[in-house]
């Protein structure tokens, strides 16, 4: 018996889709075919790339920083230096070289380990299930992720035996994956019965958190920090950063910053000092991606090359982001690492296909 | 054949055919400009495999299957990008059934609240009227899956629009 459908939900969604304003697609179409068969082209070849390093900021399209009044911060929750990295225990490692293991999910879903100093790519083993809704922790020793029927579950990565322990019978699914609390084997996931801390043993923790999900968190003393999208004071939409103990450390606005329209917070560096956000007129081809960097503390805004390929970027200190790039004019792509400004520090062998690519988590 | 005549083979297909996979487009994302980043997205793959597409006449159900495949596969399910819309309206009112404007942003409205998977299915089915079969291809998964997502979604929608408790399956035999 084959199942049809009721006319009602068909006029409703032909009546949304009536919204849709028409577009002429084809140089759009043709441009993004042409940077799709170059990355293809690229990323088969055999050999192993160096790219050039240190290339000049101006090859690269970079719009200066500039402070931005819009951008609301107040760090009196914090010590009051904004070298926090250097006071927190363990300190955060200063990063000159690529280095460390980036976990990553391809579009299959499948967590893999990619290690930037040697190129090397490894499936993490006994994830047999695609694994889109996933965190990695901190130490890179867990992962937890939401299952389809929303359970929150953590595993040992290194134990390929280990299929994982139930956590939360009830993880919220527009949350996407439960994040891990800097420093701590716990995660924040939230249930019907509100936001709660868990850690791998069981043990659970009411948190007030004002937060329909959370995007990113970061390390604080004292705490945590926690970033996500909600409403300021005057109940506008804005990129909340929240201390553990409920001090708002920075709001950003949904809208207008340094001239760009801020759209979603993507990941916080270690300490939350940078953000990495989504402008709404980036030329990205996938959204969700780090097409800007705000420094909260200066409260001034970078934004990365408008060429769609840079912002898949993770960041394995405070002040340097690991990201896919195309330098300038010369068409040379490649896993670079870079500050915040996006100049150029080091560059690597070939990695992922940035169009494989979602960044979970930088193990140092 | 020409590359030249094969380029304004393609570029026709794309004007051809853009209006209807936006609306598809735009029913999955909810945003008219991320509507336009997945079938620029969708299109740019059939045009590196238009010369194959082409000559066997599949390149449409080519296009719609990668869309729904980006759709729903990794970053496009991002919650963030879910929670986005979500901020844009949040209704306060129930719709008027004379009110066109208000009735399509509950819709919208709900959809936002349900998972990619669960939007893929309900696009598939009931706006391109797919069976079960038809979209357990197009999204790569088991029949069983496209019902269960399906009953999910029904009854998420039907809490989040409960003047249309009528949004339901039904059989024929």
């Amino acid at each position: 018996m084959e199942q049809r459908v009721t006319n009602p939900l068909r006029d409703d969604l032909n009546l949304v889709a009536d919204g849709v304003k028409p577009a002429d697609l084809v140089h759009r179409v043709r441009a993004g075919s042409r940077r799709l068969a170059m990355r293809r082209a690229v990323l088969t070849s055999t050999a192993a790339v160096l790219m050039v390093t240190a290339v000049a900021t101006s090859a690269i399209g970079l719009t200066h920083p500039a402070a931005d009044p819009s951008i609301s911060a107040d760090h009196s929750a914090l010590p009051d230096d904004p070298d926090i990295a250097r006071l927190l225990s363990p300190p955060i490692t200063p990063v000159t070289q690529l280095s460390g293991v980036v976990y990553y999910v391809d579009s299959d879903g499948r967590l893999l380990s990619w290690r930037p100093t040697t190129g090397q790519i490894s499936p993490v083993a006994g994830e047999s299930a695609p694994r889109i809704d996933t965190d990695v922790s901190p130490d890179g020793r867990y992962g937890a992720w939401l299952t389809e029927d929303d359970r929150v579950l953590v595993r040992e990565l290194a134990d390929p035996t280990d299929t994982g322990t139930v956590l939360a019978d009830s993880g919220a699914p527009d949350c996407g994956a439960p994040l891990w609390i800097p420093g701590s084997n716990a995660v924040l996931v939230k249930t019907d019965a509100g936001w709660q801390e868990m850690d791998v043993n069981g043990d659970r923790r009411p948190i007030a958190l004002d937060a329909d999900c959370v995007s990113a968190t970061a390390r604080a003393a004292d705490g945590y920090l926690v970033g996500y999208l909600g409403n300021d004071e005057r109940n506008q939409p804005a990129i909340r950063i929240v201390h553990s103990s409920g001090q708002v450390v920075a709001s950003i606005p949904r809208g207008v910053v340094a001239g760009h329209w801020v759209t979603n917070l993507v990941s916080m560096s270690p300490t939350g000092r940078h953000l990495c956000v989504s402008l709404a007129d980036a030329t990205s081809t996938y959204p969700g991606v780090c097409d800007a960097v705000i420094d909260t503390w200066t409260k001034s805004v970078v934004v990365h090359p408008d060429d769609g390929l840079t912002a898949l970027s993770v960041f394995p200190d405070d002040d340097h982001l690991i990201t896919w790039k195309r330098s300038g004019d010369q068409e040379q792509t490649g896993w670079e690492l870079v500050d915040t400004n996006g100049r150029s520090v080091a560059s690597g062998p070939i990695g992922p296909d940035p169009a494989e690519f979602h960044p979970v988590r930088h193990v140092p | 054949m020409p590359i030249d005549t094969r380029q304004q083979e393609f570029d026709a297909f794309v004007r051809g055919r853009s209006p209807a996979l936006l609306r598809s487009a735009y029913l999955l994302t909810g945003d008219q400009q991320l509507a336009e980043d997945l079938v620029q997205s969708a299109l740019s793959r059939t045009h590196l495999a238009w010369r194959r597409l082409h000559q066997t006449s599949n390149a449409e159900a080519y296009t719609r299957r990668t869309m729904y495949h980006l759709q729903v596969s990794w970053w496009r399910r991002r919650a963030a990008e879910r929670r986005v819309n979500r901020l844009s309206h949040e209704p306060d009112a129930q719709p008027d059934a004379a009110d066109d404007v208000t009735r399509r942003l509950v819709v919208q409205e709900a959809l936002a609240t349900l998972t990619a998977r669960q939007r893929a299915v309900i696009v598939l089915r009931f706006f391109e009227d797919r069976s079960v079969e038809e979209t357990a291809a197009v999204m790569r998964c088991t029949e069983g899956t496209v019902k269960s997502q399906t009953s999910k979604a029904l009854a998420s929608l039907r809490r989040r629009y409960p003047s249309r408790s009528d949004f339901s399956e039904w059989s024929n035999a």
